[in-house]
């Protein structure tokens, strides 16, 4: 049986994980189009700034399955369903019995003049982050647009090295899908702290070159900001030609059943380039999430080599980080509204917060800041779509724990008493 | 294989379990010398209490763990020879992806270091630390097949019970 993934970050990974778990002499063929080793995506604004080198930043062996048969630098540039068949490249030909498509996403280039001249950055690779490093070196003024995660790691780590960074949001707040006004204000003044600036309600009109290097950034209001270097990060798009090339059903991702198979049977597919439904409000979504690009892996890696496991779909939101020395975790739907059976609890002592949001008897998002301990409980309760009523008051307290959950569940107190390493 | 296995109904909070976690994870491992340590020595068992019953909670070392799964940096992995999940400070970035999906809420941040912090069944003993320090040994750390199902249905009927 020969199992072939396209893609080799988070999802590829786990899938070539649970395949090996289940057949160990299954032949795994792994292609991916960047010419380094596996590593870990989210580490690439260390960087930027040197704190980490490239060996860092490499997945190890350890988390590796053993015997893959890795093809780095190769793009799978067709599909052909009928004959089981990718081509590679121009002309090789590659079969496959099962086919994983974990090809991920790509950074959105907004039409934006001048966007695509020297000196201006997408960032979302390995050779990206060094492209950016090397500008860095000579560069006095970085202008960032968009302040989601990634914006703001690639100013942090510019910060670091001395630069004069400037961040433009289009929305009302930094990180907007991740937090809410209060704890955005919370962060702002971190970031402010940091010496970072930020400019809100505006974006880019013009990107102005002077030769070879970019000079100044122009923005909706005709202002002009001084660059040397600029990043934009805006978002995320699902790298659907693949799957296009090969006639399988897609929307704004990819589309799969349950069990993460595409429109083909012997295909499956799984990460950031699956639209799956959203396990709050079960709206269909392009999530590009790590979390649940791991997670997707396992479920289509077992389906693969003969399991038969489910998927229950993914979360929009359900991220973790630390900004300026302060931790945040959110999970969920952080945004909905009080009102029409939504209940919205949110306190803040100061540069703390916790922001709980219920709909009916269900816990529904989160967002913690500064406290973020045991948070996986609170996603637990999200994840299961849990019957909450009985524990409201211990999950608006400060001190809930895994006791007050397992009470809760008596059905499941006889896995609580193993505390085992195979549970 | 052995594991931890808990009996609450034996478990009288007395918190014992939790200080001599912290101080085998310490470098004096003394219980007079590790309280000054910098970093500040931190357990990774916790004791709580809910519904006047005593509960210890532990890392369940999951076969499937949500922190390994989860983790952007490759820093958790499960050791090959114990079996444990293990996190690797030198790959640790302190993002707090493992505190956001552990279902137990038993990782903790080692907050001088900005490093995630979890039981690692003290692989330089023969028992852990908190087996081994238990008074009323509500804490039993046995072979996981002779830990029998019967026995396990028991404690849990101590716990679930009203």
């Amino acid at each position: 049986m020969r199992h072939v993934i396209v893609g080799v970050s988070a999802a590829g990974m786990a899938a070539a994980e649970a395949i090996r778990k289940r057949d160990p002499s299954a032949e795994i063929v792994m292609l991916s189009d960047e010419t380094h080793p596996p590593y870990y995506r989210p580490l690439i604004p260390y960087l930027i700034y040197k704190e980490k080198t490239g060996e860092d930043i490499l997945r190890q062996a350890r988390l590796t399955p053993s015997n893959l048969n890795l093809r780095l630098g190769v793009r799978a540039t067709h599909l052909d369903p009928k004959n089981h068949t990718l081509t590679l490249g121009h002309d090789e030909i590659l079969s496959y019995d099962r086919l994983l498509i974990a090809t991920g996403a790509s950074p959105i280039r907004p039409d934006i003049s001048g966007l695509d001249g020297p000196g201006v950055f997408l960032l979302r690779t390995w050779a990206d982050a060094e492209g950016i490093a090397t500008v860095a070196k000579g560069a006095k003024h970085a202008v960032i647009l968009g302040a989601g995660r990634i914006g703001m790691k690639s100013a942090f780590a510019l910060r670091h090295l001395g630069i004069e960074v400037t961040i433009v949001e289009l929305d009302k707040r930094i990180v907007p899908q991740q937090l809410d006004d209060e704890s955005a204000a919370i962060f702002a003044q971190a970031v402010a702290e940091a010496g970072i600036k930020t400019i809100l309600g505006q974006t880019f009109k013009a990107v102005n070159h002077k030769g070879k290097k970019v000079t100044s950034v122009t923005l909706d209001d005709g202002s002009k900001l001084k660059a040397d270097l600029v990043i934009v990060g805006v978002g995320v798009r699902a790298n659907l030609e693949l799957a296009v090339s090969g006639g399988l059903r897609v929307h704004q991702g990819l589309l799969v059943d349950e069990h993460l198979r595409t429109s083909d049977a012997h295909i499956f597919a799984a990460g950031d380039v699956v639209e799956t439904k959203d396990i709050v409000s079960g709206n269909s979504i392009v999530s590009g999430i790590w979390t649940n690009a791991a997670e997707m892996g396992r479920i289509a890696g077992d389906n693969m080599a003969g399991g038969n496991s489910t998927y229950e779909g993914a979360f929009s939101l359900l991220n973790a980080m630390e900004l300026g020395g302060l931790p945040v975790v959110s999970v969920g739907d952080v945004q909905a509204l009080p009102g029409d059976g939504v209940e919205v609890f949110a306190e803040r002592h100061g540069q703390a917060y916790r922001k709980l949001v219920f709909r009916g008897d269900r816990l529904i998002g989160l967002i913690l800041v500064g406290q973020i301990e045991r948070a996986g409980i609170y996603q637990t309760l999200i994840r299961e779509k849990a019957d909450v009523s009985a524990l409201r008051r211990e999950l608006l307290g400060p001190r809930f724990h895994y006791g007050h959950y397992i009470l809760s569940k008596p059905r499941m107190a006889d896995r609580y008493v193993m505390a085992g390493k195979k549970n | 294989m052995k594991s931890i296995f808990v009996q609450p109904d034996l478990c009288t909070a007395c918190k014992t379990c939790e200080m001599q976690c912290a101080i085998e994870h310490s470098q004096a491992k003394n219980i007079f010398a590790s309280p000054s340590e910098k970093p500040h020595p931190m357990n990774r068992v916790y004791v709580e209490a809910a519904d006047g019953r005593k509960i210890p909670i532990f890392c369940r070392h999951c076969e499937d763990a949500p922190c390994v799964a989860a983790c952007i940096s490759g820093a958790m992995f499960r050791d090959p020879i114990t079996d444990a999940v293990m996190c690797d400070w030198s790959r640790c970035i302190g993002c707090w992806t493992c505190v956001m999906v552990c279902p137990y809420g038993v990782i903790g941040r080692q907050l001088e270091l900005g490093k995630a912090v979890k039981c690692d069944l003290c692989p330089e003993r023969e028992s852990p630390a908190c087996v081994a320090s238990c008074p009323t040994k509500a804490l039993v750390y046995e072979d996981v097949e002779r830990f029998s199902k019967e026995k396990r249905a028991t404690f849990a009927a101590a716990i679930a019970g009203g």
